[in-house]
């Protein structure tokens, strides 16, 4: 290259945006068909625990629920890979997925997706 | 020491800024000359192939693409294609069109990071942020096809899993299209700027007998004009279907291993067009959805082989008849390339180690497969008949 187009290329950079992105990450926008976080509507689940057999990450357990009769999966979100095969297996199809980005936390609450929480919301 | 050679052992990893790969080369230097290099690898070793024997045939697939980053559609398709040799499937066209296009993304990407990485070692970082900003439009591809811009789990045995719509083919090709503009650039730098020419010309060479005889695979191989590459020698997917060319070089060097690479990202941008282009129409998958896949296996064996960017890669699966795989076999091209091509950092100087390690495309965790812990530091001979009789194979079908 040339001096003056080194010139040019350095003038026209300033005025530029910067490629890269910073923190937090929720500039960048997936694409509409990402594989983010998926949540089970519980209302449809029938209990057949056929997504904790499939899992590959064993991110997905069943749990007892108190006065209710089935077990529901309960999802680890610190253990999941987002590869979306518990949503394939599913045979009532009852995983609701989206494109929203998986966030990383400390807190054991937030990366935990539990039947409990569904059915209190549900009630209160 | 006034009389003699004075050697010195020089310990290169496992934490290096030269190798960005948790890999120990402990290096026997006379002045600045190489005399003798060994190899310490284990740093990395995960036990993926024990897993493996533990989980079910379905969940393996996930789990294998994990093996490596960089090629893990690449791991998925040749373990999905050795569990379909052993379930005796037929892959529908538009799926296996589909697998190449993926395959060829990440071939893509993969050359263009150690073109950018190869950059870096040699201390010119700006072609390495900009080589790098340009595969980010290669990962929201992939992101496009797949959903994912890393982990594609886009294989599954008897298709894909998600279909290509016609829109997302403009959007691939008007990004194929700026790649391939920019690419012309990179080759242009890579073949004419004279720091690059001086610090990878001529250095690290392997002739064509020395790469057969050592077994180099993939792009190594390919710089010695070595024509090893598993897409046209035993095609696989759509790859008999599609025309391409293999690029060989004759010079055998560091600088010759990095133009084979350039060359193949533009015969892949080709590749993708014409697969964009002849898509077939039809089913993803053999059954009627991915609920149907077969739930039994029957007892034996099966092998995928596919081209890796860096080189051939196999999987051999043996199965007893349950649901999970008796044995998973891996082998990947890093375990070649790395332990048999330090012959070339022999007679060469300290400062071109790095340079000429990295234009093997190290994939560092891809190669632990073993670690062998010697506890009481005895050496035993196992004859080779004694070596068969624990085989697993021979276990198995006795």
């Amino acid at each position: 290259m040339s001096l003056p187009k080194i010139m040019g290329e350095a003038l026209r950079n300033l005025f530029k945006k910067p490629s890269t992105i910073m923190e937090p990450p929720d500039k960048i926008k997936p694409t509409e068909d990402y594989r983010g976080m998926h949540r089970v509507n519980y209302d449809k689940c029938i209990g057949c625990s056929l997504c904790a057999i499939e899992c590959p990450a064993m991110a997905i357990t069943m749990v007892p629920i108190p006065d209710k009769k089935k077990r529901y999966p309960k999802i680890d979100y610190g253990k999941c890979v987002f590869c979306y095969r518990c949503v394939e297996v599913c045979p009532v199809n009852a995983y609701i997925v989206s494109n929203e980005k998986p966030k990383s936390n400390t807190k054991r609450q937030i990366i935990l997706h539990t039947p409990e929480e569904w059915f209190s919301r549900k009630e209160g | 020491m006034s009389e003699g050679k004075y050697i010195v052992e020089i310990p290169v990893g496992p934490q290096h800024p030269a190798l960005h790969e948790p890999i120990s080369l402990r290096i026997k230097v006379d002045g600045e000359q190489v005399i003798d290099v060994n190899v310490v690898a284990g740093y990395n070793h995960r036990g993926v192939e024990w897993l493996a024997e533990r989980r079910t045939f379905y969940q393996n697939i996930f789990l294998v693409s994990r093996v490596c980053g960089i090629c893990n559609a690449v791991h998925g398709a040749a373990y999905v294609q050795a569990v379909e040799d052993l379930l005796g499937i037929e892959v529908p066209p538009r799926a296996r069109y589909l697998r190449t296009l993926v395959m060829e993304l990440e071939r893509i990407h993969s050359h263009m990071l150690i073109l950018a990485v190869l950059a870096e070692v040699l201390g010119f970082e700006t072609l390495f942020m900009l080589m790098m900003r340009d595969r980010e439009r290669i990962m929201y591809l992939k992101e496009l096809v797949t959903g994912n811009r890393v982990h594609a789990d886009y294989m599954f045995v008897g298709g894909v899993r998600r279909d290509l719509s016609t829109e997302k083919k403009d959007t691939i090709l008007k990004h194929l299209a700026y790649i391939e503009e920019r690419m012309k650039y990179y080759e242009k730098v890579w073949s004419e700027d004279p720091i690059i020419l001086k610090r990878t010309q001529g250095i690290g060479i392997a002739t064509k007998s020395q790469a057969l005889a050592h077994s180099l695979v993939g792009p190594v191989a390919r710089g010695s004009n070595v024509k090893n590459d598993v897409r046209f020698t035993d095609p696989y997917d759509a790859y008999d279907e599609i025309p391409f060319n293999i690029i060989t070089r004759d010079e055998g060097d560091t600088w010759a291993r990095m133009m084979v690479r350039i060359d193949e990202i533009y015969e892949s941008i080709n590749m993708i067009k014409y697969i964009l282009e002849h898509l077939p129409t039809g089913p993803i998958i053999p059954w009627k959805n991915i609920k149907a896949a077969p739930r039994r296996f029957p007892k034996g064996e099966g092998i995928g082989r596919v081209e890796a960017p860096r080189g051939e890669l196999l999987y051999h699966i043996v199965s007893d008849g349950g649901v999970k795989p008796y044995r998973v076999k891996i082998r990947t091209p890093s375990i070649l390339n790395i332990h048999n091509g330090v012959f070339m950092l022999l007679n060469q100087y300290i400062a071109d180690i790095p340079a000429i390690f990295t234009s093997f495309d190290p994939c560092i965790s891809c190669a632990e497969r073993v670690t062998v812990i010697d506890k009481e530091g005895k050496k035993k001979n196992i004859p080779w008949r004694k070596l068969a009789d624990v085989s697993y194979v021979r276990k198995l079908f006795r």
